[in-house]
């Protein structure tokens, strides 16, 4: 499957909503809404990397986004969202403080939360997404 | 139907000597120690000539069902066999038949057949015209036909809602996806000269070298017998490696799959595996129950909304008999009309009926392997795209097995330059361009398949320009035939247009010219890779719609459909015809003659027909792949 951008950012929200909140809540017992709000930035950050996703994809001859590359975005949005993690912290902006409270578990609850939803949305692209919607493959990741 | 009938044949030795021969059909023709002779029964090693509403068609020896319309020369050994008239000769034909009528050139308009090079390497086709003045019935004439003259016509009227005309893979697929979409066997024809989707396709991979155990130039997810695509084939075939404990073949596969097409090669699906799975499919939705064997005579509008195809059809005991299929959505998907030759090569054969010598890839050339491995000899290669590194592959792997087998590429022009499209560039090595498949893969659903399809038609004959053209996959294995062969000096690359062909002293003698200069080359074999013709004029019942409805054709001089796949100019009513595959090239979709391209135009013309097949989503879906999972009819 070869995503468009609308393709990305629909599927994106599909998966956040579908698989991330599900994944998330279990974490939500141990960090309250940290989670969730995890999920949201990884949201906004992987909508706007998206858009640079897409041009490199348009460099490529192929215009094609294959499995490795999934994987090495999975890594830069972590390391993107980490990054403005510690900015909340540092500055004491929305989900900073939130993290902080929760001391020595964050450097925990926060990777193997992530990793969980990413990993677990992952393999929902790669399958049973087809499964529900044999037309997403065609339309470039659009499901609308 | 079959009839006893007599036809007047031009029969050519290799050694020039020409006689015409009144034959009464059906008979069997047979070469020992190279005469032949016409016999009445069938045997092991005959060749049998059939008539079948005026035309002439031959099945091979041994119990071979196939049957093939015999409209360019067929090779019986050393003689090549021709009709000379596309009727009958009656009685009186024969008993006056004298002197040997002049030989006419092929009827290009009476069928369609892609090669008949000798018994065993038949091809054939499921489309063919009107030869016959009785059938199609005279209404036919008329744009729409009165569905009153269809039912005193005295043929058999058989309804049903969807007619999938072509019966291989591009009608297997829509009628896949209507049975996944729930729509019962019963309203479900396909017609097809072939038993089973694939055969076709199968004999073409087969002769271009491609074996069952062969790669195809697919993706792991263009999986003709699951329209979700997943479990892709490449999936598949890692899991069975884990199930029969090759786990690191399994685990490599995965890897591979991770990886292409930048940290390991694409994967792609061996044939074996394809056709299988496409049995298992065939299977479980019922195609057998759905298929009338036949040959698709000629197509028409109906005067109340619906569409009739008149078919000849071949019954289970090998007699003939004649339908009128009626049905208000109609796909057509016929198909590749025959094989392309390069016009030096194509005049070659007519003038000398060398068809020894000089071969088409997509015909049986067998015998050119068993020469080559027995005395060694020169191969002169045409075409750069996959079929001739499949070729290549084949020729340097009879060349190891210790031949002096020596292939000189004659290429008509240099490539040093891999094409370009924006900032992107294919790469090149040694004059072979490369890409995974024969168009970028955003093709298939991405943002250029959407660019293609919003562009204009002059613009859209650019972008297929740039995408497309003759490329061949980066195989590892290929670089390095070609890398040894050219430091091995085994293989050559030549470049220029050939200028002259010549026997001399039994063998080839071409003369190549590139930009005045000229060389000379001696070679025993010439293997022509430049593909199939996929011209619709080729095809006699398409030649036929274009006609008689004035269709719009795209840019590329083929079928003009919408993004829907709809031939709009056929629109009767609420009645739909639609076409796809290689008929449809130069539109506004690029990769219409791939599977997964079929897949997506049969998806397109469900959405589009809405309320008859609508597209399951969502946990309908999911449920209609559990079913596939379990092998549950859908």
């Amino acid at each position: 499957m070869t995503p468009t951008l609308a393709g990305r950012w629909q599927t994106r929200a599909f998966l956040l909503v579908l698989v991330g909140i599900p994944v998330s809540l279990p974490f939500c017992l141990i960090a309250g809404l940290v989670p969730l709000g995890l999920l949201l930035c990884t949201g906004a950050i992987g909508a706007l990397l998206d858009v640079y996703y897409d041009r490199v994809q348009r460099s490529r001859w192929d215009h094609d986004w294959p499995v490795h590359r999934q994987i090495r975005a999975g890594v830069l949005e972590f390391a993107a969202l980490l990054f403005g993690l510690f900015g909340c912290c540092a500055c004491s902006l929305p989900l900073g403080p939130a993290v902080l409270k929760l001391g020595p578990m964050a450097a925990i609850v926060v990777p193997v939360h992530w990793w969980s939803v990413w990993l677990i949305s992952f393999l929902f692209v790669q399958g049973p997404m087809r499964a529900l919607f044999p037309r997403w493959r065609f339309r470039g990741g659009r499901l609308l | 139907m079959t009839t006893a009938t007599s036809r007047v044949v031009r029969l050519r030795h290799r050694d020039g000597r020409v006689r015409s021969q009144v034959v009464r059909l059906p008979c069997g023709v047979r070469v020992h120690d190279g005469a032949l002779s016409f016999v009445r029964d069938r045997e092991a090693d005959t060749v049998w000539l059939t008539d079948n509403d005026g035309t002439l068609e031959a099945s091979p020896p041994r119990e071979d069902p196939r049957t093939v319309t015999v409209s360019e020369p067929l090779r019986i050994g050393e003689w090549l066999l021709s009709p000379l008239e596309s009727a009958r000769a009656d009685e009186a034909t024969i008993r006056s038949s004298g002197p040997p009528a002049p030989r006419s050139p092929a009827p290009r308009t009476d069928a369609t057949v892609l090669s008949l090079d000798g018994p065993g390497g038949l091809l054939s086709s499921a489309n063919a015209a009107p030869s016959n003045p009785g059938f199609p019935p005279p209404c036919f004439a008329a744009a729409v036909v009165p569905m009153a003259d269809l039912r005193v016509s005295g043929h058999p009227l058989v309804e049903s809602t969807f007619l999938a005309l072509g019966g291989g893979l591009g009608s297997f697929v829509w009628v896949d996806l209507l049975r996944v979409c729930g729509v019962p066997t019963d309203e479900i024809t396909s017609i097809g000269f072939e038993s089973v989707p694939y055969a076709r396709y199968r004999r073409l991979c087969q002769h271009s070298q491609i074996p069952p155990h062969e790669r195809l130039r697919s993706n792991s997810e263009s999986c003709p017998d699951n329209i979700w695509g997943f479990p892709g084939y490449g999936l598949r075939e890692a899991l069975d490696h884990i199930k029969h404990g090759r786990f690191l073949a399994g685990l490599g596969l995965l890897g591979q799959l991770t990886g292409e097409p930048d940290r390991a090669e694409t994967y792609t699906p061996r044939a074996d595996q394809v056709f299988d799975s496409i049995d298992v499919e065939a299977s479980r939705i019922g195609w057998s129950r759905m298929v009338v064997p036949g040959r698709i005579r000629s197509l028409r509008k109906t005067d109340d909304g619906r569409y009739v195809a008149a078919v000849s059809t071949r019954n289970p005991d090998g007699t003939s008999g004649r339908a009128l299929h009626v049905a208000p959505f109609v796909q057509v998907a016929l198909g590749y009309p025959g094989v392309q030759f390069l016009d030096d090569l194509r005049a070659w054969r007519e003038q000398t009926a060398d068809f020894e010598r000089v071969v088409n890839a997509y015909e049986d050339h067998e015998h050119v392997y068993r020469s080559l491995a027995e005395d060694g000899g020169v191969v002169v290669l045409r075409g750069r795209g996959i079929v001739a590194s499949r070729i290549l592959q084949k020729l340097a792997e009879v060349r190891r097995a210790g031949t002096d087998v020596r292939v000189v590429h004659l290429m008509r022009g240099r490539k040093d330059e891999g094409g370009r499209a924006g900032k992107a560039q294919r790469r090149v090595q040694n004059h072979w361009e490369f890409q995974p498949f024969n168009w970028p893969e955003a093709c298939w659903g991405g943002d250029l398949a959407t660019e293609l399809e919003k562009a204009e038609r002059g613009r859209r004959a650019e972008l297929l320009a740039a995408w497309g053209g003759t490329t061949t996959a980066d195989r590892e294995d290929w670089r390095e035939i070609v890398a040894a062969g050219l430091a091995e000096g085994w293989y050559s690359i030549r470049f220029g247009g050939l200028t002259s062909l010549q026997d001399e002293g039994g063998r080839l003698r071409l003369v190549a010219d590139e930009n005045g200069a000229t060389s000379t080359l001696a070679a025993d074999f010439i293997v022509d890779a430049t593909g199939l013709i996929s011209s619709i004029h080729g095809n006699p019942v398409l030649a036929d719609l274009v006609q008689r409805y004035s269709l719009p054709l795209n840019p590329q001089g083929r079928l003009d459909v919408t993004p829907d796949f709809e031939l709009e100019a056929l629109r009767n009513g609420n009645g739909r015809a639609f076409a796809v595959g290689v008929s449809t090239l130069g539109g506004p979709y690029a990769p219409v003659d791939s599977f997964l391209g079929l897949q997506y135009a049969a998806v397109r013309i469900c959405e589009s027909l809405r309320g008859p097949a609508r597209v399951p989503s969502g946990l309908a879906s999911a449920r209609a792949w559990w079913r596939w999972v379990r092998g549950v009819a859908p």
